[in-house]
């Protein structure tokens, strides 16, 4: 039972009491501690034993845990273990003996937060517990403030729509004011109305400039690849600029060959070009801006140069020149104007190409920018094939493969799964996709649906129309929900972002089972092993299940089971509970200690009322707890059957399935 | 006179369009979302059709893939609007099947130059 300390009420504006739980098999240690730690201002729980202690943490928040090492059960390394995985960054004490300190070294690596060699005083503990509890609170708060950093970005990026509409009418109205569309206009009128035009064109450059910052922030910037002509591409610009140059009397000159055939993004370019050449001219009084271009033969980059005879920039400013949110001075804002985000950005939009942006200067007689480039861009993102490793492939890793165009989603993607043993591979695109899929033969996809160029549906096509990749499990991962499509389609699940972490690791998990390597050209079969001491409960399922294709063994005694389980762990074990020699219980916690069972699917099969604790128990690890004179056999297969079919939706067997 | 339809969801950018449209010689017609859009093109039909990609149910890309694979608008040119011109390139890239991309807001000279390649004939102030 559980000997909680009685806590009074919290009154509901005050934080809540940090909460420890305390697990040791010895009730005078629990109840000391109990006493101790709640006379200091916690909130304590304690556990007799490994089990409990975890059941007791799935539902509640705890802080810190103080573990016993020797406990029978679950010791005390595996319930460090189960602890952490419940939630990472709940912090482990562990008590441990002399005899046992090698254990302790273990507990660490295993992530304990410290340990404690008895017999110790219960102040000592304490200290401990205290910084335990605030490397805890430390690291809550880091998520948090991660969390909260990319909510920021990722509502700037979404505002961007919201800011931009109010511009339509500002400007359209103006513009029609402008044109006397509405009537005749004074000539007071139209120098006020002129002023509104300038101010909110200045503005929405302000508003653009600072969403594609936090978009660039935000790993959401896309970017869009295309062959053109740089020298096509120049003369809009130094059209547009002309009229900027000429209103200031200085000589814009370029220099670019008739002919030279860049791969690129033309918009973000277009958008350097104009930043730097406005720049140039802003701040420059006499003289000119002349623009061109540097190549060596043979070399894959090129440089554009955009040298003009202005102010200059001091030597020590030029390492601030392209920080974010800086301005070398304020006084040259107000007198030169602008916003200072137009070099940060270009040089942003340089490196996302593949280049960048760099300034040389003399104060006084002028300054020279570089933009440097490929002249064939890539998509160079921080996803994509350059994350996937090799040698994962030669480890014989399982490689999941995330189709996605947001680079932010294939990162998170790749987080969620740092930690699972699974090899993450990520691509932009769809092309890129399938070539991937075809290169790593990964045992799962996730598709977006909304890309550009290319969406999920005709990704999808493509990987299911392909023999060699049509066996893949897919699941759409999408911000629109359209699911029966995606089952018509052939997917084989489907989630809404933003997308929950343990449920996608489910997802995962689930179609593991069903992608067990096969040879090629013919499915290897699903082996299961029937452990029941009733041999017609066990030949009606060998049959039945043989019938299907499967590989099935049968074992009357838990002795057998356990023989058979670790000659050869089977992908589906059914499990009676009341089996001779070793009960299934105990057949069960083996299973549950050994890694090597993980992938094992378990149905329990029961004659017997277990009470709730024993079947909480038994559902953290089994499939489905069946109880026998609930169903007639068959119906009791059939159930077992639709699971297997679900987890195994594209195993191919060589009989029929239903 | 020529007939232009427009559809978009906000009310604001239609006034304007069809402001500027109107006192450039154009009949004018207006739809609110995507599938409204598709509906009155094929009453109607009009000889051209500017649509906002941003619509709530049936969006822009969607509206013009509709039109586009139907024979009685499949002709009708399509002009797209878009909040960016980044968003325009993004939308080239979609083959979404429109014949010109206009970025709002709409600059009001490009606008007209836009609309005048598809319907020379048609404009002329009344």
């Amino acid at each position: 039972m559980s000997d909680e300390t009685n806590v009074p009420a919290q009154p509901a504006s005050e934080p809540a009491l940090p909460r420890i739980m305390v697990i040791d098999d010895e009730l005078g240690f629990r109840e000391l501690a109990a006493f101790e730690f709640g006379a200091r201002g916690y909130q304590v729980v304690t556990a007799a034993d490994g089990q409990e202690a975890v059941l007791k943490a799935g539902n509640r928040d705890i802080d810190v845990v103080i573990s016993d090492m020797a406990m029978p059960k679950l010791g005390g390394l595996d319930t460090l273990t189960a602890l952490k995985n419940l939630d990472p960054k709940i912090e482990v004490i562990m008590v441990t003996g002399f005899a046992t300190l090698e254990n302790a070294v273990e507990s660490m690596k295993r992530g304990a937060y410290d340990f404690i060699t008895k017999p110790f005083q219960i102040d000592d503990l304490a200290r401990l517990v205290s910084r335990a509890l605030e490397k805890r609170r430390l690291g809550l708060q880091v998520d948090e403030l991660k969390e909260i950093n990319r909510f920021k970005s990722e509502f700037l990026a979404n505002m961007s729509h919201e800011l931009r509409t109010p511009m339509n009418a500002i400007l359209g109205y103006t513009s029609l004011h402008l044109d006397q569309i509405y009537g005749p206009v004074t000539p007071k009128q139209q120098e006020a109305l002129k002023r509104v035009e300038a101010g909110g064109k200045n503005l929405l450059q302000l508003i653009n400039g600072i969403l594609d910052l936090s978009k660039l922030a935000a790993g959401r910037m896309p970017v869009y690849l295309e062959e053109f002509n740089l020298r096509d591409l120049m003369d809009e610009v130094l059209k547009m600029m002309d009229c900027l140059a000429g209103a200031k009397k200085l000589a814009l000159t370029a220099d670019i060959p008739p002919q030279i055939r860049i791969k690129s993004d033309r918009t973000k370019l277009k958008q350097i070009l104009i930043n730097l050449i406005s720049n140039s001219i802003k701040f420059t009084r006499e003289g000119g801006i002349t623009v061109c271009l540097a190549r060596s033969p043979g070399k894959s980059r090129f440089t554009i140069r955009v040298k003009d005879t202005g102010i200059g920039i001091k030597a020590a400013d030029l390492p601030q020149l392209f920080q974010e949110f800086r301005q070398l001075d304020a006084s040259s804002t107000r007198q030169y104007g602008g916003t200072g985000l137009g070099l940060v950005i270009s040089r942003k939009f340089a490196q996302l190409l593949g280049g960048d942006v760099n300034v040389e200067s003399v104060p006084g007689a002028g300054s020279t920018f570089s933009i440097d480039l490929p002249l064939e861009s890539e998509l160079a993102a921080p996803a994509g094939e350059r994350l996937f490793r090799q040698a994962a492939l030669a480890a014989g890793k399982k490689v999941f493969l995330a189709i996605d165009d947001d680079p932010e989603v294939l990162s998170l993607l790749r987080d969620s799964l740092h930690g699972t043993g699974y090899e993450f591979a990520g691509a932009l695109g769809v092309p890129e996709g399938i070539a991937l899929a075809r290169k790593l033969k990964p045992f799962a996809i996730t598709l977006d649906i909304m890309m550009p160029h290319q969406d999920g549906w005709s990704a999808l096509q493509v990987l299911k129309n392909d023999p060699e990749l049509k066996a893949i499990p897919v699941i759409i991962l999408s911000i629109t929900d359209n699911k029966s499509l995606g089952y018509a389609l052939g997917v084989t699940d489907y989630m809404i972002k933003p997308f929950d972490r343990r449920e996608l690791l489910g997802k995962l998990k689930a179609l593991e089972h069903g992608c067990k390597p096969k040879a090629p050209g013919q499915a290897a079969a699903c082996t299961v092993l029937v452990a029941d001491e009733e041999k017609a409960t066990a030949d009606y399922i060998r049959e039945t299940l043989a019938a299907e294709g499967y590989e099935v063994e049968t074992a009357a005694t838990g002795r057998e089971a356990l023989a058979k389980l670790n000659a050869a762990p089977p992908d589906v074990l059914f499990l009676n509970l009341t089996l001779p020699e070793v009960t299934g219980f105990e057949v069960m916690e083996a299973v549950e200690k050994d890694p090597k069972f993980r992938d094992t699917l378990i149905f329990v099969l029961t004659a017997r009322h277990l009470s709730g604790g024993e079947l909480e128990h038994l559902h953290r690890r089994a499939e489905a707890v069946i109880q026998k004179g609930s169903r007639k056999l068959p119906d009791i297969l059939s159930l077992v059957k639709r699971k297997l079919e679900k987890i195994e939706v594209f195993a191919e067997r060589p009989a029929g399935g239903e | 006179m020529a007939k232009i339809l427009i559809v978009d969801d906000d009310v604001t950018n239609r006034d304007i369009l069809r402001t500027r449209l109107e006192s450039a010689g154009y009949e004018i017609a207006e739809a609110v979302n995507g599938e409204e859009g598709v509906n009155l093109a094929q009453q109607m039909p009009p000889d051209l059709i500017i649509l906002d990609v941003m619509m709530p149910k049936v969006d822009g890309l969607l509206a013009c893939r509709i039109l586009k694979a139907n024979d009685k608008t499949r002709s009708i040119p399509i002009v797209m609007l878009t909040a960016r011109s980044q968003q325009m390139e993004e939308l080239r890239g979609w083959e979404s099947g429109a014949d010109e991309y206009l970025t709002k807001p709409c600059d009001h000279q490009r606008l007209l130059a836009v609309v005048a390649q598809f319907l020379p004939a048609a404009g002329g102030k009344p």
